[in-house]
């Protein structure tokens, strides 16, 4: 009946077994009772990572909707590092603020699947599909914390948001659909290459449609609305996990997207990204300067970066696509382990995360501070970290392709931006701390672990990145 | 004008007024009402298609199962229960100038470059053919329904549950 | 699309007649309030309290898990149909969506969602041993 091999699916496979079992496990469980459903997440995702790494140049394919080619899986291999960190700063967190573990990892696990499924999906309906699974999994742990009116209130926002925007897709999809008679991408791509469609106006509704849908889940500006107030009211770890893990599948599927099917109609919507990328790196770092509560200012953060990836995806020559992938990994990491900071920090009734309450960090944690400064100073492009490297290349592949203006606004954001993650450092460093040290809960010996391999791979990616660009150049040759 | 056309701009008219009705009326209880009405009429829409299955989808999980679950959201919701409340809010200019917009743009693309009018040749059995292919073509979009679903009970489940 | 005649005149009898006999019952029928009359039937006692109460969010839940499974069996029926041409591998397929959504089932069970006596409560506590005290 369908003759096509079943390979392609085993990573998502892993991940999704994991969380039914995360689920079933919860079910089954007494009262009080500890169940290590956190090591069932990361045997499935390590599970995940062994399988991509032997899919690795095998470009198979499933059900002809899922393609194992090595740009999905390059993404599918930054997820399973994102969920593997992810679950390790958790769990001090659910300590902390007593949440559900079962509903918590199994809703993290289908989330983590579905974001797999996104960026390895061959076909716009599965596409869809993904994004509502990764969706709805993130919308609920941004509302874990449902006794807090803040948590509540951003997960209602963003469910929203996201369902409105999910509803432009989905249009997009439908009217793609009605000019080309399929949802298969590389279908859509060979019918748009071949009929001249160019003066039909319906299929830049169709374009339109998409890259609004597109925009709002990587929170480009103008549809950018929700990020801040959802990264807010969200507990720090899922912040930085859906900061890291939905941009990374969105990003991905936004450029197997418009890269394959929609490259005939580069024409047209590489100028309207143009104009995205420069708004979102220019309003995120501006109003990101602004921000008292550490939170918000990362949530600016990671606006801002969002439009140094889409640099990237204007630029579209061969470094402009492997620098997108190198990128998504460096900000994952940085990103991630900034929260994770920020996440382990927190109390249980003080969230700690106003930037005056950093004041001093050094002198109280200084394995925190100094990790944190790291984070901080990748997240800021300054050399020897991984960010320096991932935006080197972002910004020569815009050079290269002749977007100037781009890379001119970027490197001018990247220089303002420097000076809103300094401030934090210079706060944890220099500034003593007026008043009472705020309560902080014990630190996590398996937190502590995963910073460490964070700056770890923050270091090593930004002195011998060689290796992995690498690996994103070759991911790169499989598709486009 | 055919009774299949009548029928089409009968519908359409329900389906627009109903629309706005639930946008537009004070009564939260009420606005369900009309958005039953609604779905109904897109049932109706997708009958006029051929699509019988579709169209009792539609009954049965829209204007039964999702209505079903908005009136329960409010009768079980203190705040919402016997109470008026204003759902139009001051931004209603800008929002129907953005809706409005976006009308005149599908409209002058749809009616520049009109899509084929022409009916396709379907298969006798619609239904048999939504088997066929949701099992075979779109045999994993199918299972990840199920993943998706399972996600949605879950979350749903975890923000209703009473405190134990 | 003509078979769909005989529904729509069905439709448009059984409006009609409904219409028909409110009407005439309006128009026709004895007029004659009382406050008796006027208030709401309640198993014919008096009525206590305001109908417009809060209920139990457990009516929410019950409704959201009969919408997955109402959507379940709408998948059901289109396999069903195609039953034969689809053969085993699709009584494979169709088995897998079920038992992705049984651990939905289950999850749902084992954490009480379907109970509603406090009999059933108490049951539950018992089994799943003795509540800590707070």
């Amino acid at each position: 009946m369908f003759n096509s091999s079943f390979d392609a699916v085993v990573p998502m496979l892993c991940v999704t077994l994991a969380a039914l079992a995360a689920m079933g496990a919860e079910a089954f469980r007494a009262r009080d009772e500890k169940m290590p459903i956190g090591g069932l997440g990361i045997i499935g995702l390590v599970g995940a990572g062994v399988a991509c790494a032997l899919l690795w140049n095998r470009n198979t394919s499933s059900f002809g909707v899922i393609v194992a080619d090595n740009f999905g899986l390059f993404v599918t291999m930054v997820l399973v590092i994102v969920g593997i960190l992810t679950i390790m700063f958790s769990s001090q967190v659910l300590e902390v603020d007593n949440l559900p573990r079962g509903e918590y990892y199994a809703l993290l696990l289908f989330g983590i699947a579905g974001m797999m499924m996104m960026a390895t999906a061959n076909d716009l309906l599965v596409v869809f599909i993904s994004l509502e699974i990764l969706s709805l999994a993130v919308y609920v742990l941004t509302g874990i914390r449902r006794d807090d009116p803040r948590s509540t209130e951003a997960a209602f926002k963003y469910f929203l948001l996201g369902a409105f925007s999910s509803a432009f897709f989905l249009y997009g999809i439908a009217f793609t659909y009605g000019l080309t008679g399929s949802t298969r991408l590389d279908r859509i791509g060979a019918f748009l290459a071949a009929q001249s469609m160019s003066d039909n106006p319906l299929i830049l509704v169709a374009l339109g449609l998409l890259l609004v849908g597109f925009a709002f889940k990587i929170s480009a500006v103008p549809f950018h609305m929700w990020t801040p107030d959802a990264y807010e009211g969200a507990p720090a770890i899922v912040t930085g996990f859906m900061s890291t893990g939905v941009k990374a599948a969105a990003f991905a599927a936004f450029a197997r997207v418009f890269l394959s099917a929609f490259e005939p109609f580069s024409q047209q919507w590489v100028p309207v990204i143009w104009v995205l990328a420069a708004a979102t790196m220019i309003l995120g770092t501006v109003v990101g300067v602004a921000q008292s509560n550490l939170k918000r200012m990362l949530a600016y953060s990671s606006i801002a970066h969002g439009g140094y990836l889409l640099v990237g995806l204007v630029a579209a020559n061969q470094i402009g696509k492997a620098a997108i992938l190198f990128y998504l990994l460096a900000y994952a990491i940085t990103n991630l382990a900034a929260f994770g900071v920020i996440a382990m920090l927190a109390s249980s009734n003080d969230e700690n995360e106003e930037l005056r309450d950093y004041k001093g960090l050094w002198h109280t944690h200084p394995a925190l501070a100094a990790m944190m400064t790291v984070c901080l100073l990748s997240l800021g492009g300054l050399p020897p970290t991984v960010g320096f490297v991932g935006k080197w290349y972002i910004f020569s592949a815009a050079v290269s392709s002749g977007y100037y203006g781009l890379a001119v606004i970027g490197m001018l954001t990247s220089v303002v931006s420097v000076f809103f993650y300094l401030r934090v450092v210079v706060m944890m460093y220099m500034s003593e701390r007026e008043g009472p040290e705020p309560v902080r809960p014990r630190i996590a010996r398996m937190g502590m672990v995963a910073l460490t391999l964070s700056v770890i791979l923050i270091f090593y990616l930004g002195i011998l990145p060689t290796r992995v660009l690498d690996y994103a150049a070759e991911s790169i040759a499989t598709i486009f | 004008m055919t009774g299949e056309a009548v029928a089409f701009y009968a519908l359409s008219a329900m389906l627009v007024v109903s629309a706005l009705a639930v946008v537009l009326s004070k009564n939260l209880f009420h606005a369900v009402l009309w958005l039953a009405l609604a779905l109904t009429g897109t049932a109706g829409i997708f009958l006029l298609l051929d699509a019988e299955f579709l169209a009792a989808v539609q009954l049965l999980l829209y204007a039964g199962g999702v209505v079903t679950i908005v009136v329960f959201a409010i009768v079980v919701t203190e705040r919402l229960v016997g109470e008026t409340i204003t759902q139009t809010n001051r931004r209603i200019a800008g929002g129907a100038l953005v809706c409005g917009a976006l009308l005149w743009l599908l409209i002058t693309t749809v009616l520049e470059r009109p899509l084929a009018t022409e009916r396709p040749i379907m298969p006798d059995d619609l239904t048999k053919a939504i088997g066929e292919s949701v099992l075979t073509r779109f045999v994993l979009p199918f299972e990840l329904l199920a993943v998706l679903m399972l996600a949605a009970l879950l979350g749903a489940i975890y923000f209703a549950r009473p405190e134990e | 699309m003509d078979g769909w005649l005989g529904v729509l005149i069905m439709l448009v009898l059984g409006v009609g007649f409904a219409a028909v006999m409110i009407g005439l019952s309006v128009l026709l029928g004895p007029k004659n309030p009382t406050p008796e009359k006027l208030a709401p039937y309640e198993c014919g006692m008096p009525a206590v309290g305001d109908a417009r109460e809060r209920h139990s969010v457990k009516f929410y839940l019950v409704a959201m898990i009969f919408l997955l499974f109402d959507i379940e069996i709408a998948f059901l029926y289109p396999w069903a149909v195609a039953l034969r041409d689809l053969g085993w591998p699709g009584l494979m397929q169709i088995v897998t969506f079920f038992m992705i959504l049984s651990v939905g089932y289950l999850y749902v069970w084992r954490k009480g969602a379907l109970d509603w006596a406090p009999a059933a409560r108490a049951r539950n506590a018992l089994r799943r041993g003795p509540r800590k005290a707070a």
